[in-house]
């Protein structure tokens, strides 16, 4: 059984791909999602959106994995969202400090905003 | 905050809190009252293959404790998070071993006013956790009580986790 799953789509207009990611990014899942992410980042679209909503554990591993796809997306000029309403995942965010570099979202819709 | 970390002349295994921990674990069959404060209300041990896909077990050992103790939801999650964390000292260290043959050997002991979790497994000399590093600093503001202690050629990662109010069950 997989505890984490992606999923790709694009937005409505086609400029922004949407990850949507479920589960628990955690030790035994960051290392496998890094290529996949950093494919898509490295790809042409305009925005990224990490859509975090089914997301229900993250912890330290993982959220190295977002730093690092925050730090690819702004040195290829993708904009890189972040939607993160669950508790578990907001603490790591705020235990971390991570606010200063990803661009969160409470809702996707926002983020597609 | 505390980070203990000692070298390998000592002999036999103790947690931070050795004396403590070893008297929990080895109980008289009559403590006395000064003995019975240091005894443990339950304990739970888990060892896990040294494996990051074996985590979860440990993380699901410390939600169903979490419940059973009547913790709130808040410390069961920053529970469930810290022994992720803990385990992730191992496991995602460069110098320590590869493979499922060793285990993470986790232990649960819930006191009156606190829980104490350690998680131990061998490592190489000299082996020490990444104190500097995002898993260290996010542990130390998810417990109350934060050790490392190498002895015997095992490293011991030792949680302390303070309830808030006396549990009443």
């Amino acid at each position: 059984m997989e505890r984490f799953n992606v999923t790709t789509t694009l937005s409505a207009d086609r400029h922004t791909a949407v990850l949507a990611i479920a589960g628990d990014l955690d030790l035994g899942a960051s290392e496998r999602f890094w290529p996949r992410l950093e494919r898509l980042l490295a790809g042409s679209s305009e925005a990224v959106v990490l859509d975090a909503t089914s997301l229900e554990f993250l912890d330290s591993s993982g959220l190295r994995v977002l730093l690092r796809a925050a730090r690819l997306a702004e040195g290829v000029g993708t904009a890189l969202r972040l939607v993160a309403p669950h508790p578990a995942v907001r603490r790591v965010l705020d235990l971390a400090g991570a606010g200063r570099c990803l661009d969160v979202r409470p809702s996707l819709d926002e983020a597609l905003a | 905050m505390r980070d203990e970390t000692t070298g390998d002349e000592d002999a036999g295994f103790a947690g931070s809190d050795g004396p403590r921990a070893a008297g929990a674990a080895q109980a008289p069959e009559k403590p006395d009252q000064d003995d019975a404060a240091l005894l443990p209300e339950s304990e739970v041990f888990i060892e896990i293959p040294a494996d990051r896909l074996f985590v979860v077990l440990a993380r699901s050992a410390a939600v169903h404790l979490g419940a059973v103790l009547h913790l709130g939801i808040t410390d069961v999650t920053d529970l469930r998070l810290a022994v992720d964390e803990a385990c992730a000292l191992f496991l995602l260290h460069p110098a320590f071993p590869d493979g499922g043959a060793i285990g993470l050997a986790c232990r649960f002991a819930a006191y009156r006013d606190e829980l104490r979790v350690t998680v131990r497994a061998p490592v190489p000399p000299g082996f020490a956790p990444d104190t500097d590093g995002i898993g260290w600093i996010m542990l130390g503001a998810l417990v109350d009580g934060l050790a490392w202690e190498r002895q015997d050629g095992f490293g011991t990662v030792t949680l302390t986790k303070r309830f808030e109010r006396p549990r009443t069950s």
